[in-house]
């Protein structure tokens, strides 16, 4: 379980902005942050962390106190369990792949767990490259493994995406899921991309102005929607049920959630993460697998 | 012609470049991660030597080493160290001089380096002192090149502060530059031209070798998209 109650305030009183986050979530989950910019998703990250330090308040993880501003409890972030993946890349220039995954653990990281996370992201043969010689697709999955080495019980995941073009996206987002069904941290990621938050996350919470404004299940993502808008370029298959010879398809695009029912035998190997087009002409809804 | 003044300016530069290195790397560190309220105070007293006369800076230094001062008394009879006409008394007078030549260098190319990459550091478990270490100072050694060269070649052409705190004392505070303005007082051009080429060369060769290292760096970056 991680608790937390903190309050932050940043710049001036008058010209500045407050934060004030209070919750409690489930562990081992993904759990996603949305909100307008500047609303305070990545400064609750840093207070995690500990890269910030909070005015008052507490961090609880697992029963273990990080903040508790009453018993001047702080940890640094090097005493919390935590990994922590920028929007930036953030590898070490000076090392080598191997390297950055090396320097990430406790002490002398063991040849087996690093050909086993090389090998998670697929990155074996490139672990002698510099992450200059590296995609920024490549760049971002060897931070990601590097967040994980330590084994933290908490992973903060700050738009790791966001510079990245869709189908690297994707891809990624594959890698995630991988990474944390492997290590099961407690996962925050943020993120403004609805699709991928739903594609990815268990409960997701919104933040407005420095508070959370609700906490649920990805549908808050979502409006209720009865009509489709086609001119959408594209649509996100979120879930896929079999029925008899039919599939239902969740499918998502911005706030669009809409479910269809397709011809199983026309979709053999359509999988929840696809994207799909949706085109109308008159009363015919054809649709098209564009990508996966 | 008698090299023991070019040997002792060699010796004088190496040895407070090593020391510079040393004050100069932990310095540039907190000034480049500081918000303290007392931040422009110590930045400006690491630049002041770039505005103040040198002899101003020697001046002080010897009335504070004298033996009639308390810093002077302490170090002489307590410690039994003479900063006045040695050549102790010229390393700490060139540190000071040179001090803004070796942490200028290493203080920007700290701030021009991603927050993030020392923030990634401190979440993987990193102390400062690991991260500084071993990510940090790793990529920015223009930077230290840069700092060491400037401070090295800095030293050598010292003049009004060894002067003041050193004397002219042969083999022991006689530098190159204070043997060229000894054969100047009495005419014999010959030799202060030959102290005064070696600094030269040694002073463009130094020079030449930053751009070019750091020319040579910077395109190599460049070309690797960082």
């Amino acid at each position: 379980m991680l608790e937390f109650d903190l309050t932050k305030q940043f710049g001036k009183r008058n010209t500045g902005f407050l934060l004030e986050v209070k919750e409690q979530l489930p562990a081992g989950k993904i759990i996603g942050i949305f909100g307008p910019s500047g609303a305070g998703k990545s400064s609750l990250l840093r207070l995690l962390s500990g890269l910030e330090k909070p005015d008052q308040g507490y961090l609880k993880i697992d029963n273990t106190v990080w903040i508790d501003t009453t018993q001047r409890i702080f940890l640094t972030p090097q005493r919390r369990s935590v990994g922590y993946l920028f929007q930036s890349y953030s590898l070490f220039p000076n090392m080598t792949v191997a390297e950055n995954l090396a320097f990430a653990a406790e002490k002398k990281i063991d040849s087996t767990q690093l050909e086993e996370l090389l090998a998670v992201i697929q990155m074996t043969n490139k672990k002698n490259l510099y992450p200059s010689s590296l995609s920024g697709g490549e760049q971002q999955r060897v931070a990601l493994a590097r967040a994980l080495v330590r084994r933290p019980v908490l992973l903060l995941l700050d738009e790791p995406l966001a510079a990245l073009d869709e189908a690297i996206r994707t891809t990624l987002q594959t890698y995630i899921l991988a990474l944390h069904k492997r290590f099961q941290p407690t996962t925050l990621l943020v993120s403004h991309d609805r699709q991928e938050l739903a594609y990815l996350c268990d409960l997701v919470l919104e933040i407005k102005a420095g508070k959370i404004v609700q906490t649920g299940t990805p549908e808050l993502l979502f409006e209720d929607t009865q009509t489709i808008d086609l001119t959408t370029d594209s649509f996100r298959v979120l879930s896929l049920t079999r029925n008899e010879d039919k599939l239902i398809v969740e499918l998502v695009a911005g706030k669009q959630k809409i479910k269809m029912a397709l011809k199983h035998a026309s979709w053999p190997a359509l999988k929840s993460g696809d994207t799909i087009q949706l085109t109308g002409t008159e009363f015919i809804l054809l649709s098209t697998k564009i990508n996966s | 012609m008698n090299y023991a003044p070019i040997i002792l300016s060699f010796q004088l530069a190496f040895v407070t470049t090593l020391c510079l290195l040393m004050i100069g790397i932990p310095l540039a560190y907190w000034l480049s991660e500081s918000r303290s309220p007392i931040k422009p105070v110590l930045e400006t007293i690491v630049s002041l030597p770039l505005v103040l006369p040198p002899t101003v800076i020697g001046f002080y230094l010897l009335l504070a080493f004298s033996p009639d001062s308390s810093m002077g008394y302490f170090f002489k009879n307590m410690l039994g160290i003479d900063f006045i006409f040695s050549f102790s008394g010229l390393v700490i007078g060139s540190i000071i001089y040179s001090l803004p030549f070796m942490v200028h260098p290493i203080q920007a190319g700290l701030s021009n380096l991603p927050e993030n990459l020392s923030e990634a550091a401190y979440v993987l478990g990193k102390s400062r002192w690991t991260t500084l270490r071993s990510v940090l100072l790793p990529n920015i050694k223009p930077a230290l090149f840069t700092g060491m060269t400037l401070t090295f070649a800095h030293t050598v052409g010292e003049f009004g502060v060894v002067l003041m705190i050193g004397g002219n004392i042969p083999d022991q505070t006689r530098v190159a530059s204070i043997a060229i303005y000894d054969q100047v007082e009495v005419l014999n051009y010959g030799a202060a031209h030959q102290y005064a080429l070696i600094l030269l060369t040694i002073s463009f060769v130094v020079l030449l070798l930053v751009y070019v290292v750091n020319g040579h760096y910077f395109k190599k970056t460049d070309r690797a998209g960082i």
